[in-house]
Order: structure tokens, then C-alpha cells, then sequence
């Protein structure tokens, strides 16, 4: 910081009342031998008493100012709740989504445990992981056991039961969590 | 030099009876009675409005400011202390949020925005001409403001329109109040400048 810097800073101090009498006599007296700062100082000054006149201007909001900000707060507290009663149904619609697919994975473990018992079975397909372990068909070998797997499943009531409600729960939650923000979509404007 | 009175309409200045009473409307508020804050922002509208006017200078997007603010108090009510100047607060909220949005429009040149005139009050200016007078002066104060960043802006307005100590502004923009006198004065400076070259031809 300059000379200079340092005398302008006081000047915008002596324009606060912030100068003590000492500091303001050692500025009035820099500002008699410097017109840099002499002209500064004047334009700090006028700028000074610009915004002190304009200062005295107060601006009123429109008259339905409050109106329009407690419409605001009813919008607010309206998505407010329609969010936590979104949660809620999010959450209760994901715990019984992730009950029906327990569920029904347990239907299908079921029948693949009831699958690997039959010895043949067993023995085909590991010889064929052993054999195949690390080749490429693998995968292809384990779809089929999958598909094999499936196709015994399909053939349990209880399983397609479990499907059935489960897709009938997914599409009433989907449409239930639409509807909802749709509703919510209220804009805190 | 100022009007008192229009002085303390804008500053938010206030008096100890009104202070506590609105500690006790905030603390009503804070336990969810919406009237309450209501009186609150029947009492802070103007400051607040203010505030926001000089920051933006945009009837329009000072007043959506002005809302946002007291919507964004209602909302973190339970941040409030106890004790606090609830005008120090709400400006408080105010300010952040007209420098997010001119950081936001970095870019833009604000527009000065001609306010209707029965949206204007002055202590001294009744008169049509002096009221003319008062927005053509409203005008080149704007456009000396206009060349501050967001920061320099808002401590001025809260020194000349909000009549606040270095201390209190400091309190509200959460910084020093060595940092305070560095941009009052490098605000003065830019805006000493700004005069110089326009040759005070607006004053």
C-alpha cells in the first residue's frame, strides 16, 4: 500500500467519524501538500454526499407484499407435506416391493434346491463347471442350467402367484407416486 | 444531513420496547404461530424490501428477493438466537442471498429499474418536481453503485441506507471489521473514480 493508499484509507475513515482528532489534523495537513489526494478527497466527498442524500429515500414494497408472501408460506408448508407424505409411501411401497422379491426369490431358491437334488442333475452340472470353468461357454452352459432351472420353477403355482402381486404392486406404487408429484409440483414461486 | 425518520423506517432501527416484542414474536414464531411472523414481516418488509432494492436494482427482483428472504427465515426460524437483533438477521439473509444472485448473473448489467412513483417515499421531497429531482439522483447513485462487486455494494448499503457501525456490519457479512474498512474504502475509491470520469455531471 502506497503513501497515497494509506492517507485515501483515512480519508474514508475521517468521512465515518472514525478518526480521532490527532489522525484528522496529520490527514488535513497531508491534504494541504498532496493534490492527489486534495482531488480524491473531493471526489470521495461529493460521492459521499450523494449517497447520504440518497440514502433518504425509503422505497415502499407493493401493497399486497405480505399477502403475497403468505401465499408463498401456504405453498411452502402444502409441498412441505405433500414431500413427507411422498417419503412415506416411497418408503413403506419400497418395503413391501422388497418383501413380494424375497418372496418370490425364496419361491425360486426353493424350487432350485428341490432341482439339485436330483443327482443327475448335480453331477451334469458340475462336470460341466469343472469342464468349462475357464472357457467362454461357460456362461452359456450356466444360462441353460439357469433356464432349466426356470422352467421347473414355472411350473410352481405359488411362484407365478408371487409375480403376479408383485407386478400388480409395482404398477399401483408407480401410479401412486405419479399422481403425487404431479400434485406436488407446486412451484414455491 | 438525514431524516431521521426515514432514517429509522429503513435502518430497521429500533427502539427496546419493540425489540422485545419482537424477541417475543420471533419466539412465538419459532413454536409455529405463523401470526407472529406475520407481524414480523409487516415490521421488516420495508427494511428488507430496501435492502434488496439497492443490492438489485430491480423493483421487480428485489421484491421476489424480499419474499424469498422471509421465506427462507420462516424456514430455518429455528436458527434464530434468542437475543439476536432480528433485523441483523433478516438483513443478514437478505444480504447472502442478493450476492448469490448477482454471482449468479456475473455477466449481467443490472438495469435501472424507474420505480412508479407512488412506490416512492421520501422524508423532504413531496413535490413532483423534487420527487422527479430525487429518482434522477436515485439514478446516478445506482449507476455509482452498479460498478461495485456484490460485496463492496452490500457493505455500503448497509453503512449510508441502514445507517450501521462497522462492527454491526461486520457482525452481519461475517467478517472482520478490518475487512469492513478495506471495502468501504476501496468502494469510495471505485465509485470516486466513477465520479471523476462521468466529471460528477449526474450528481
Amino acid at each position: 500500500m502506497t503513501n497515497h493508499d494509506l492517507y485515501l484509507e483515512k480519508i474514508s475513515l475521517w468521512l465515518d467519524n472514525r478518526l480521532d482528532a490527532a489522525e484528522s489534523a496529520a490527514l488535513e495537513a497531508h491534504l494541504r501538500l498532496c493534490s492527489t489526494c486534495r482531488q480524491t478527497h473531493a471526489a470521495m466527498q461529493m460521492v459521499d454526499a450523494q449517497l447520504r442524500q440518497a440514502a433518504q429515500t425509503v422505497l415502499d414494497p407493493s401493497p399486497g407484499f405480505t399477502r403475497q408472501v403468505e401465499a408463498r408460506l401456504d405453498s411452502y408448508r402444502q409441498s412441505h407435506r405433500r414431500l413427507w407424505a411422498g417419503m412415506v409411501i416411497l418408503l413403506v411401497g419400497s418395503l413391501v416391493l422388497v418383501g413380494v422379491t424375497v418372496a418370490a426369490a425364496s419361491v425360486s431358491l426353493l424350487t432350485l434346491g428341490q432341482a439339485l437334488t436330483d443327482p443327475a442333475m448335480l453331477v451334469y452340472g458340475l462336470r460341466r463347471v469343472g469342464e468349462f470353468a475357464h472357457q467362454f461357454w461357460l456362461v452359456a452352459d450356466l444360462l441353460r442350467l439357469v433356464v432349466r432351472v426356470a422352467l421347473a420353477a414355472v411350473q410352481q403355482p405359488l411362484f407365478w402367484g408371487m409375480v403376479l402381486v408383485s407386478f400388480l404392486l409395482t404398477g399401483l406404487w408407480v401410479k401412486i407416486l405419479r399422481s403425487l408429484y404431479r400434485r406436488t409440483a407446486v412451484h414455491i414461486t | 444531513m438525514t431524516s431521521a425518520t426515514a432514517k429509522d423506517r429503513e435502518s430497521g432501527q429500533v427502539s427496546v420496547d419493540r425489540q422485545a416484542q419482537e424477541q417475543q414474536w420471533a419466539a412465538e414464531a419459532r413454536q409455529g404461530d405463523r401470526d407472529a411472523f406475520m407481524q414480523l414481516v409487516q415490521a421488516y418488509q420495508r427494511p428488507v424490501y430496501n435492502l434488496c432494492y439497492r443490492m438489485l436494482g430491480d423493483a421487480a427482483e428485489a421484491e421476489d428477493a424480499a419474499q424469498e428472504t422471509f421465506l427462507r427465515a420462516y424456514t430455518r426460524l429455528r436458527t434464530y438466537q434468542p437475543g439476536r437483533k432480528f433485523s441483523s438477521w433478516i438483513l443478514s439473509i437478505a444480504s447472502h442471498y442478493c450476492i448469490d444472485h448477482l454471482r449468479k448473473q456475473r455477466y449481467h448489467q443490472v438495469p435501472w429499474d424507474d420505480l412508479p412513483p407512488d412506490r416512492m417515499l421520501s422524508a423532504s421531497d413531496p413535490e413532483p418536481e423534487q420527487a422527479a429531482l430525487s429518482r434522477e439522483r436515485d439514478r446516478s447513485v445506482h449507476q455509482l453503485l452498479d460498478t461495485l462487486p456484490a460485496e463492496y455494494r452490500l457493505a455500503v448499503i448497509l453503512r449510508y441506507w441502514h445507517n450501521m457501525s462497522y462492527e454491526e456490519i461486520a457482525v452481519l457479512m461475517e467478517t472482520t471489521v478490518s475487512a469492513v474498512k478495506s471495502r468501504l474504502f476501496r468502494a469510495r475509491q471505485m465509485m470516486a473514480k466513477q465520479a471523476r470520469q462521468t466529471g460528477g455531471a449526474d450528481q
